[in-house]
């Protein structure tokens, strides 16, 4: 009893967090903040996983969202000094077309999660190793097995890391097309190195 | 038995009200979705909708199949998934600026052609479009 509602108070001060978290996410205008929130939220999540009884993806959820994805979205807004400019409000309008469109889809998700029957299976215990259980399903090549899915994301990983790499690389060869200059109209001009290191040479001889 | 903890054990959060949960975190990230300008800060959006739609395989898991792991596997390739989206946006974000000096979305429209583009609407960096113009001429008169 004292259990249940110890799990029961943690479920609704957790969720409150990240709510106010999330809203803190959208609605912040300095864009790093909004990074620390995302962080923040993130968190919670995996605290929400523990509750779950998923131990081991509260586990992932810290190690990939919060220690990765968030370091490369702060990445991304220093890359790109995001985070010197407020961003600007957004006019009412805008912020109107998005509450009636989040909030009409809010309400009829609820909906029909609230009007749905659900097989809700009450005597069933989750596994005391989950970790173990899901490194068996991935690599279970038999019916329920997951064995494809993990090796085609893992090709996915390696695509998304060259595509990376090659999108935002500095300087494309020449010639080489591509890349994120030499195919677009002038960049290669403004941005050769060559070029501006002629340049400066050609200013300190004279 | 302290009648209080009683009925705050009553209220132990089911199926509908972890669903509710991410249905509200899903909204959240769709009107931050809708209403950024900033494309690091839409990508930030995106990943709260994603969070919470991997958080659904893990509810659903745990209420309805809680003797097998499949939705926390399915949690796992979303995660993957979400990883592999941050690191292509973030490469193609820093090229953008790197082009454009802004990734402001409502400025991204360098896949229209560039000759239409200067008299079409919106508030386009003209200075920057006539530049882009003349080199394109230049480069495809001769």
């Amino acid at each position: 009893m004292i259990a249940s509602a110890i799990y029961t108070v943690l479920f609704y001060a957790i969720a409150a967090g990240t709510i106010l978290l999330a809203l803190a996410v959208v609605n912040t205008r300095k864009l790093l903040r909004a990074a620390v929130a995302l962080m923040g939220a993130l968190s919670t999540t995996a605290g929400l996983y523990a509750m779950l009884d998923a131990q081991f993806l509260a586990g992932v959820q810290v190690l990939v969202y919060v220690g990765g994805i968030v370091v490369l979205i702060v990445f991304a807004i220093m890359l790109t000094r995001s985070g010197e400019l407020l961003e600007d409000n957004p006019t009412l309008k805008r912020k109107l077309v998005g509450a009636v469109i989040s909030i009409g889809f809010l309400v009829s998700s609820v909906g029909a999660v609230w009007g749905s029957p659900f097989a809700i299976a009450s005597a069933g215990k989750a596994p005391a190793n989950d970790a173990l259980m899901i490194g068996k399903a991935l690599l279970d090549y038999g019916p329920g097995g997951f064995v494809v899915p993990f090796e085609v994301i893992s090709l996915l990983l390696l695509a998304a890391m060259l595509g990376g790499i090659v999108i935002a690389r500095k300087t494309p060869p020449t010639g080489q097309p591509f890349t994120s200059g030499g195919d677009l109209p002038g960049e290669a001009e403004v941005y050769h190195p060559l070029s501006q290191r002629d340049d400066e040479t050609g200013g300190r001889a004279s | 038995m302290n009648p209080l903890i009683a009925q705050i054990a009553a209220h132990s959060p089911g199926l509908r009200d972890w669903l509710a949960l991410t249905s509200v975190i899903f909204s959240i990230g769709l009107y931050g979705l809708l209403t950024r300008r900033n494309a690091v800060g839409i990508l930030m959006a995106v990943e709260l909708m994603l969070n919470s739609a991997a958080m659904n395989f893990v509810i659903f898991n745990r209420f309805c199949l809680p003797a097998r792991m499949d939705g926390s596997v399915m949690a796992i390739f979303v995660i993957a998934v979400a990883a592999a989206e941050v690191v292509v946006g973030m490469a193609i974000f820093v090229a953008l600026y790197r082009y454009r000096g802004t990734v402001d979305v409502n400025q991204m429209n360098t896949m229209q052609d560039p000759v239409i583009s200067i008299e079409g609407p919106g508030d386009f960096n003209r200075e920057v479009m006539k530049n882009i113009n003349k080199q394109y001429k230049s480069r495809h008169d001769h």
